[in-house]
């Protein structure tokens, strides 16, 4: 998360999970017998992570693991120095959004945070060090996993919008004529995106014919028509000419079953007729190069 | 708030009638725009109006739909209306809000109005 903390916002933190100044003190002190050993502690966790099934996906260059020791070392150190500002919480988020951005899964990420606590176990000596630790822990966890889930929460947005994109794409197939084809399905938000998009392709590009074909509908209900009807109006009133090519039997035969209105709009049954009337409308002519 | 003389500005051509569009439409701005063109039409008869809305970013149902009754009103009296350079803004929430414009003849820009009114008035002569 880009966003700075500020130290209010730290002491929320801790305060949410009880953490007090003293957790932190019987934090440090187990960390004065945890910390001399824990490069031999990170070698036994790795014995450990070799055997995960995530090894050969993460950790199959040598140097690579290397840095990912001298990282973990580092993690410890911190942790165990019991001094929780907005440095720490900031380490903990960039963790997060490490682990999301390679894309390691969270129950992962908790089995080897489970797995460091067994190796640990050996230099706790009475509940209060245990429950210090816990909370500290439990703390770490959730500012990380926040974090996590903001990166890949980012991630998803940005897919739906690259999808959105895909998903109207207006072309301009010659100087005042534009093209959509629409495949799939058409619901209300599509289909809005979809107005939005043409009608501000139309205004940039001054374009006077538009071909919507809907060939590749999936289904054309009264909803659906509608949603077209809606869309040739608005190109209308931009004073753009609009023509529905694909109208395929099939959907012609709903349209006049379900009683659809649709006087107001010209359609063709295939999209080479709705390009010569296009082209007609813009002054093109097309014809056949003799040999 | 709007200076009180603001108003529809009506530029008179040979055969066409220009009304600028770039303020709010409140009723009092309507009602003047509506005497004002009316009365041109009775006084010098001129067969085709163009209302140019590029200076416009917003605009609710109700404005367009009281713009639409004075374009109906000189529909009456032998004037044919052309709604040009709407911005998609206004289309698509005019759409959204399912304003009937059926009778609505609209163009993309004052240029493509006059072509359209160059085609009409050969019709009409011939």
């Amino acid at each position: 998360m880009s966003s700075e903390i500020s130290s209010t916002e730290v002491q929320a933190i801790l305060d949410e999970y009880s953490i007090t100044p003293k957790d932190l003190k019987i934090v440090s002190k187990v960390g004065k017998k945890v910390i001399p050993q824990i490069s031999k502690h990170i070698e036994e966790f790795y014995v450990w992570l070799e055997k995960r099934e995530e090894w050969p996906q993460y950790f199959t260059d040598p140097t690579k693991v290397i840095q990912l020791k001298a990282l973990q070392g580092k993690y410890w150190e911190i942790f165990f120095k019991g001094e929780v500002d907005c440095k720490y919480i900031e380490n903990r988020r960039f963790i997060g959004e490490l682990h999301a951005k390679i894309g390691l899964s969270l129950p992962a990420y908790f089995a080897g945070l489970t797995r460091f606590f067994d190796i640990f176990a050996s230099d706790i000596s009475n509940a209060d060090e245990f429950c210090a630790i816990n909370r500290l822990s439990h703390m770490d966890a959730a500012v990380t996993v926040e974090s996590y889930n903001y990166i890949t929460n980012e991630k998803i947005a940005e897919q739906g919008k690259a999808i959105m994109e895909m998903s109207t794409p207006v072309t301009a197939i010659w100087e005042g004529v534009l093209m959509l084809p629409i495949v799939g399905i058409l619901d209300s938000k599509r289909a809005q995106e979809l107005m939005h998009n043409i009608l501000m392709k139309i205004n940039s590009t001054q374009a006077k014919v538009v071909i919507l074909d809907i060939s590749g509908v999936a289904v054309v209900d009264t909803a659906v028509a509608n949603h077209i009807i809606k869309i040739t109006k608005a190109t209308k009133l931009m004073g753009c000419i609009c023509t529905v090519s694909g109208v395929s039997p099939a959907i012609a035969q709903t349209i006049v079953e379900l009683g659809i209105d649709v006087d107001s709009i010209s359609t063709t049954a295939s999209l080479k007729d709705a390009l010569k009337f296009s082209f007609e409308r813009v002054g093109v002519s097309i014809s056949e190069i003799k040999k | 708030m709007q200076a009180s003389n603001a108003k529809i500005v009506l530029n008179k051509m040979s055969r066409v009638l220009i009304a600028t569009i770039q303020i709010a439409l409140t009723s009092e701005v309507l009602e003047n725009f509506k005497a004002e063109l009316l009365h041109n039409i009775e006084n010098e008869f001129k067969p085709f109006l163009i209302l140019d809305f590029s200076g416009m970013d917003m605009m609710d149902a109700s404005e367009f739909e009281n713009l639409q009754k004075i374009t109906q009103m000189a529909y009456l009296m032998g004037v044919k209306s052309y709604y040009v350079s709407l911005s998609p803004g206004i289309v698509a929430s005019l759409i959204q809000m399912e304003v009937n414009i059926d009778k609505v003849h609209s163009a993309l820009n004052a240029e493509e109005a006059f072509k359209f009114i160059e085609c009409d008035t050969r019709e009409i002569s011939s």
